[in-house]
């Protein structure tokens, strides 16, 4: 079957020779084949852009925020160097009601804005923003604002076109409305919260200085106060990206020393400008910096936990927080309570807030789950399994295709039969067997198995094997080697192409992995990064982002793995259509 | 031959290193076995538990439902009992149930975790069998003075009741299997900005008021739904019973009915009041225009969060669980609504009865095998307490308030924490919006007065039955059997009765006498593989001359083929009797096994799910020609000279290597009604005017108006079977690689032939091509059929067999029956099945392929 070797190399080919009694015209001759190769190449093109599609999806999605999940764009939107803070955000125009006829709605839409614009305006402006930023504020909060006046109209009084009507309940909603909240919500401030600090105990001391928590250190920034809870936005100014960092620094009493402290909880309301924030803190004479950059990434509240090296480190959950460093002893602090927070906030030129964009969701996928550890069960599956199958396949197919033995043939038909057996027959005695040699909740049933022989590869080896020629062997065997070295020296050196295939496979196979670690596997510490993936994405719920980069690290090795050996994937695949 | 002679040449090159080669050839093995030796060495030390500070880990699971800082209080435990360590990881299933199997395999194996968070209501069902420790004797030896000492009684009573089990028709006390950890109940909300639209207020306060009978609901849902007049779609849903989380069991209640006897040995769910409930469900979907228009709206089931239905103001009014409240504040802390219990019969409200809601809930649980169960005790004590109630609802609500969002704290078995966390954070906290402290009112008073899902060793057979009767009674399934509705929804009823009866009635007769006795079994294999290593021996001594065996030759290959004889009788002969044998047997892996004759293949034949899996299994095997029809389609299109072929070759075939994980979570995504890129791609081309045209044409076809609408995928019974191979068709480009080796293996001389006999472009194809594929085309259509009868891990990652069954293939079935119903004789059943079928399914198209099969000679 040397038909094997010549399937092994796929190669584009001349077409067919077309026979013609008469010579072909210009047209036939030059124009068909073009207009031909551009169909075929649309063609192609239009299915291959289908099929790569999902691909191109799924990396979108992988660098969305959480408040871009819904928005229908491929790609997110790119973030750009914002240079002054607090700024004011657009507003999407409403949608019609369903019941709403179109041209009653185009009339009556202009003037419903316009009685939503005159209600804002008489709103007191938030604090801390620029001037030029008014009235764009105020036109964006109306857009809002009508938004939620328009759920107030009852729907039948569309169809009836009883304008005055529809406006009078218009307003009765909007009167009804939190205006204030609505003008607000359209204006990206950076805001600091309150501190607290928890100790190793789970005590909670909240840390809170009548509205003088933060001070500035150095930059064009500005604290302001913004309602009477002690919250305050910031409002600064970058010359340019490359500006030198807005520092603020707040001093107080920790109330704990430095070895009690679990984490320092630091509330804030980011502005979505991609500007980060880098922290160092001193608490007695401890000092820590922090090992992560924060991008300010969302408009929403949040939190930013930082955290000292801790017993957490050492579980398997979710590490949302920002990891303190040690940074050695300062001599002379006032109290070994006495604690120093310093904030720098760093301008991100356009191209530095892209990068954090890119790699928010990334960096967030890896510090929710043990990547590493999934990764490295991994590894040692695929190593051992790929050594096991490379072994065993040649090894076992020796005996059947070289060697004459009792039983053989009968044996070669059990091989073939055990090829249909569906795994789902031995699932529950292979279980029961792992459990009784103690080796439930263990990596070894996952590889030990590709040692014995898997039915197919042995299948393919002994096909392969077969068409070699014996004279080969025979020479070898007069030469004074025996079985073992023919098998070594003659026999698999000729194979290799088969062995690459199965090594693929085999690759393919132990990567994809999912049913049996998920029955033989109990402790996280132990699952194969499918498992893992599967487990992370039960935890991360709705948080599609981080699933879909989760799930691109896990495609990423096997892409790069494609692309270094895509030879031997495609004989691979070859091999495994072949008939038997 | 030019091979050949390469092929000697390599051949000599190596017989010319064979002086140096013994020596690396050994060196090589060597160093290879040290390698693999260390490396199953070290995986098997890594896998061993350590205890270097000598102390005791408590292994615990699944305790996500205590909220992101449960780390924390672990560590409080920690620091407070230095005699143990807490082992925390979590679940790895997509619900409670389904990690059901992850338990039982760890019971079974002999590592179960010391303590673990249980859905209560599954708890009889795992005491029955023995999976469970009792509780009581624990309880019993509290000390006095313990500051972490369990007092059930002040629990509500039913949290208590539903973690206990008795076995059904005997008297005496239930033992206690389960501490309860948190408890739900389900309420009506309702938006009340649409309530107020539709004039549904309080003429005295001028407020929206909530429905309070069942006729006043019905009424109310039918107003509140709006229907697209022009294309017939639901634009927004006044009520649906399923939408939200409310089933039979629910309206039976109210209804006056009961799914269960009182002594747990009758299934009634063919009862008047029961009945009642279920006709009422089916009016309300009906009034909506039918489940499935109301299935294909409501999407919302895989997205909880900011698209949530009701939030979106595309649902008027849900019954929904208590977490529903938390969801309102964070997504849409500005939506006005309404909680009141749900609706009563108008006549039983008369009649005295008060509102009643259905609580659920978890609790802890010490599986039997624990090896510290004192110390799961201890945590079990430890977690339970206000101490750390407090300090778990004050971690996440301190978590919340950083975000600037506002924390409800959640319903706690313990009344008396519940409700002075209660008072303190709504009730008497001037920040907490009117709406919510409403809320908080209703849901103190209906939690003393839940309902239960009554404790049963079936209770998931009982669940899964009951969703069955309704899914049919919705559906209409019967509407051709029987003549009108109320005899439609009583022989739901009826069906669904019979079969859940039949499983309690084989749980509680007396087990079958015979016990499987094992070491027969074993000693019976090993004789058999002695026999047949003596038939080898015998056949080589006669036919040694006739055959030419040699003696190193026989000695050589057993060795070489050593590997796969011992895989052979260990992992796969061994287990396939195992199998045939437990096939005939009852056994649940924690008891015994019991013969049970052919009692599981009987069953089998009369169960319908095992048909719908069947079908559903079948159904798959349309991917086949799809898939390979597609790959042919891109390998002919490729199968010329043309720029770029490697970059098309690897856009095509790069899908087929995505592992499976990955692609099912990617699809899950894709696929995703509302805003996954297919929808979204379908809603902009059936909004162009071609596809109008071609709607305009179908509706005068059709004779009524038809528009087109994107399919709710996986979330609806018709579409997930088509999303499901929509997926597998996108990794075509595996087969398309196949198809190009073919094509490309034709002779070229065999085409200019046939072109030179008058035949174009089909003519060649169908008389070229295909002939000369046809052994790949017969190749590849046995390997995925037997592929797809096996197909399980999409099902398990993307929909869990659902919706309504329409995913529940053959090997998820089997799974199920063996992991999460103990049905291994059943599971081993259903393998045997598998089997017979494939290999059926193979030997047809073998035989089959005799006429359609082009062999060429070589």
């Amino acid at each position: 079957m040397s038909v094997l070797s010549t399937l092994m190399r796929i190669r584009a080919r001349p077409s067919p020779v077309r026979l013609r009694q008469s010579p072909p015209s210009l047209r036939r001759r030059v124009l068909r084949p073009i207009l031909n190769q551009w169909i075929v190449h649309l063609t192609l093109l239009t299915l291959a852009a289908l099929f790569f599609f999902p691909f191109v999806w799924m990396f979108g999605l992988s660098l969305k925020t959480d408040e871009e999940v819904t928005s229908t764009a491929v790609f997110p939107a790119l973030p750009q160097f914002i240079a002054s803070s607090p700024y004011v955000l657009k507003a999407d125009k409403v949608d019609r009601p369903q019941m709403a006829p179109r041209e009653q709605w185009n009339r009556v839409y202009p003037q419903l804005l316009s009685d939503s614009f005159s209600a804002v305006g008489t709103l007191p402006l938030p604090a801390a923003m620029f001037d030029a930023d008014i009235q764009p504020l105020r036109q964006a909060a109306a857009i809002e604002a009508a938004r939620l006046g328009v759920q107030w109209i009852d729907q039948n009084s569309w169809t009836t076109g009883d304008t005055e009507g529809i406006r009078g309940q218009f307003q009765n909603g909007l009167a009804r409305s939190d205006l204030p909240s609505v003008l607000n919500g359209r204006l990206a401030r950076l805001e600091f919260g309150d501190l607290q600090v928890r100790s190793l105990t789970g005590h909670v001391k909240p840390i809170a200085q009548d509205g003088h928590l933060w001070k500035v250190l150095s930059g064009d920034a500005e604290l302001v106060p913004i309602d009477s809870t002690g919250v305050q936005a910031l409002r600064y100014r970058f010359a340019n990206s490359s500006a030198a960092p807005v520092v603020l620094q707040s001093v107080f009493d920790a109330a704990i020393p430095a070895d009690q402290l679990l984490r320092l909880v630091i509330a804030y309301k980011g502005d979505g400008s991609w500007n980060r924030m880098d922290f160092q803190l001193q608490v007695g004479d401890q000092r820590y910096v922090s090992e992560q950059t924060s991008y300010i990434a969302q408009h929403r509240g949040a939190s930013i936990l930082l955290q000292p090296p801790t017993f957490l480190d050492q579980t398997l959950g979710a590490r949302n927080w920002v990891s303190l460093a040690p940074a050695g002893r300062v001599t002379g602090p006032a109290s070994p309570t006495q604690a120093t927070l310093t904030l720098t906030l760093w301008p991100s030129s356009t191209l530095r807030a892209m990068w954090g964009k890119f790699q928010r969701n990334y960096s967030r996928a890896f510090r929710s789950m043990p990547f590493w550890t999934y990764v490295r069960n991994s590894l040692v599956v695929v190593i051992l399994q790929l050594a096991g199958a490379l072994f065993s396949s040649g090894f076992v197919g020796y005996a059947f295709a070289r060697l004459n033995w009792p039983g053989r043939s009968l044996a070669m038909g059990i091989l073939l039969a055990t090829m249909m057996l569906p795994s789902q027959v031995t699932m529950i005695p292979s279980f029961l067997i792992w459990r009784a040699i103690g080796w439930y909740n263990t990596l070894n049933p996952l590889w030990i198995g590709a040692w014995l022989g898997n039915a197919f590869f042995i299948f393919l080896m002994v096909q392969h094997m077969r068409t070699i020629p014996r004279e080969l062997d025979d020479a070898a065997r007069i030469d004074g080697l025996d079985e073992f070295q023919i098998w070594w020296y003659v026999m698999m050196p000729q194979v290799k192409p088969t062995l690459a295939a199965i090594a693929i496979m085999t690759f393919m196979g132990a990567w994809n992995e999912f049913m049996q670690p998920l029955i033989l596997l109990r402790d996280q510490t132990k699952f194969t990064l499918g498992l893992g993936l599967f487990a992370m994405r039960l935890d991360a719920n709705v948080d599609w982002p981080l699933i879909m980069s989760g799930n691109l690290l896990m495609i990423l090795p096997v892409i790069v793995i494609f692309f270094l050996f895509q030879r031997y994937f495609i004989e691979g695949v070859t091999l495994t259509g072949m008939k038997g | 031959m030019p091979e050949s002679t390469r092929l000697s040449a390599d051949a000599q090159r190596h017989f010319a290193l064979r002086g140096r080669g013994m020596v690396s050839l050994r060196f090589a093995t060597v160093l290879a076995v040290i390698v693999v030796l260390a490396v199953a060495l070290w995986t098997w030390q890594a896998t061993r538990p350590a205890h270097p500070d000598g102390k005791q880990e408590i292994v615990v699971w699944n305790l996500a439902m205590l909220g992101p800082n449960v780390e924390l209080a672990l560590h409080q435990f920690d620091l407070e009992n230095p005699r143990y360590r807490v082992v925390y990881s979590s679940s790895v299933a997509p619900d409670t149930t389904t990690d059901g199997q992850r338990l039982l395999t760890a019971i079974a194996g002999g590592v179960p975790p010391d303590m673990m968070m249980f859905d209560r209501f599954a708890i009889p069902e795992w005491a029955a069998r023995g999976a469970l420790t009792e509780l009581t004797p624990f309880l019993a030896h509290q000390r006095p003075h313990d500051p972490y000492r369990i007092d059930l009684s002040e629990d509500y009573p039913w949290t208590v009741e539903e973690g206990s089990y008795r076995k059904p028709g005997t008297s005496g006390k239930a033992g206690l299997f389960g501490i309860p950890a948190t408890v739900d109940c389900r309420l009506l909300f309702c938006n009340a900005n649409q309530l107020r639209q539709v004039g549904m207020v309080d003429p005295r306060t001028g407020q929206p008021r909530p429905p309070r009978t069942w006729k006043e609901l019905r009424a109310l849902a039918k107003r509140l739904t709006i229907v697209d007049q022009a294309t017939g779609r639901l634009v927004r849903l006044g009520f649906a019973p399923n939408v939200g989380n409310s089933w039979l069991y629910m309206y039976a209640w109210q209804a006056g009915g009961e799914l269960l006897s009182r002594d747990g040995t009758k299934v009634t769910f063919d009862t008047p009041p029961v009945r009642r409930a279920l006709r009422f469900m089916v009016d309300l979907f009906d009034d909506a225009g039918g489940v499935a228009k109301v299935n294909s709206f409501e999407s919302s089931f895989q997205e909880a969060g900011p698209l949530d239905p009701f939030l979106t103001g595309e649902v008027s009014m849900k019954i929904d669980q208590t977490w529903a409240l938390q969801q309102m504040i964070n997504w849409k802390p500005d939506l006005d609504f309404l909680t009141s219990p749900a609706p009563m019969p108008a006549d039983r409200l008369a009649a005295g009865a008060k509102p009643i809601t259905w609580s659920g809930g978890m609790s802890y649980i010490i599986p039997k095998g624990a090896r510290e169960a004192d110390g799961a005790f201890k945590l079990i004590q430890f977690l339970t307490s206000s101490r750390i109630y407090r300090f778990l609802q004050q971690a996440d609500r301190e978590s919340m308030a950083a975000e600037g969002r506002l924390y409800l704290p959640t319903p706690d078995p313990n009344r008396k924490h519940f409700e002075e966390l209660e008072s303190q954070w709504v009730s008497n906290d001037p920040k907490v919006p009117l709406r919510i402290k409403q809320a908080y009112v209703v849901i103190k008073q209906m939690l003393p007065r839940a309902r239960i899902r009554p404790p049963s060793p079936i209770g998931q057979v009982l669940w899964n039955q009951q969703v069955r009767a309704m899914d049919a009674a919705i559906n209409h399934v019967y509407s051709e059997t029987v003549k009108n509705e109320d005899a439609e929804v009583e022989h739901a009823l009826a069906t669904a009765q019979r079969a859940a009866q039949a499983e309690l009635d084989a749980f509680l007769e007396p087990p079958p006498p015979h016990k499987v006795n094992w070491p027969a079994y074993f000693w019976g294999y090993g004789a058999l593989i002695v026999l047949c290593g003596a038939a080898g021996a015998i056949a080589y001594r006669r036919h040694r001359h006739t055959r030419a065996y040699k003696k190193r030759e026989v000695g050589a290959a057993l060795v070489f083929a050593s590997p796969w004889l011992i895989g052979m009788i260990c992992l796969t002969g061994g287990p396939i009797l195992f199998t045939i044998i437990t096939s005939f047997t009852r056994y649940d892996v924690l008891s015994p096994a019991r013969y049970v004759g052919w009692q599981n293949y009987r069953d089998l034949l009369t169960d319908d799910i095992f048909f719908q899996s069947l079908w559903n299994t079948a159904y798959m095997l349309l991917r086949l020609p799809l898939v390979m029809g597609v790959g042919l389609i891109i390998a002919m299109l490729l199968d010329r000279s043309i720029r770029g072929i490697g970059a098309y070759r690897t856009a095509f075939f790069m899908p087929s290597i995505v592992p499976v994980v990955a692609s099912s979570l990617l699809w899950l995504m894709l696929l995703n009604p509302n805003f996954g890129a297919i929808n979204l791609a379908l809603a902009w081309i059936f909004s162009t005017p071609p596809a109008h045209w071609l709607a305009a044409a179908v509706s005068l076809i059709a004779g009524h108006r038809v528009e087109f609408t994107p399919p709710g995928w996986l979330e609806d019974p018709r579409w997930s079977k088509p999303a499901l191979i929509l997926m597998s068709v996108w990794s075509a480009g595996g087969g398309m690689i196949i198809w190009l080796a073919g094509l490309q293996s034709i002779p070229r001389q065999l085409y200019e032939a046939a072109a030179i006999d008058g035949a174009g472009a089909w003519g060649r194809f169908v008389n070229v091509t295909l002939p000369m594929l046809s052994p790949y085309i017969l190749f590849n259509a046995v390997v995925g059929m037997i592929a797809t009868m096996q197909i399980f891990t999409e099902a398990y990652i993307m929909t869990q067999g659902g919706p309504a069954d329409s995913t529940n293939f053959y090997a998820y079935q089997l799974f199920r029956s063996a992991f999460q119903y103990f049905r291994m004789g059943y599971a081993s059943a259903l393998a045997w099945i598998l089997f017979l079928i494939v290999l059926l399914l193979t030997l047809t198209q073998l035989w089959a392929s005799r006429r359609w099969v082009h062999y060429e000679r070589t």
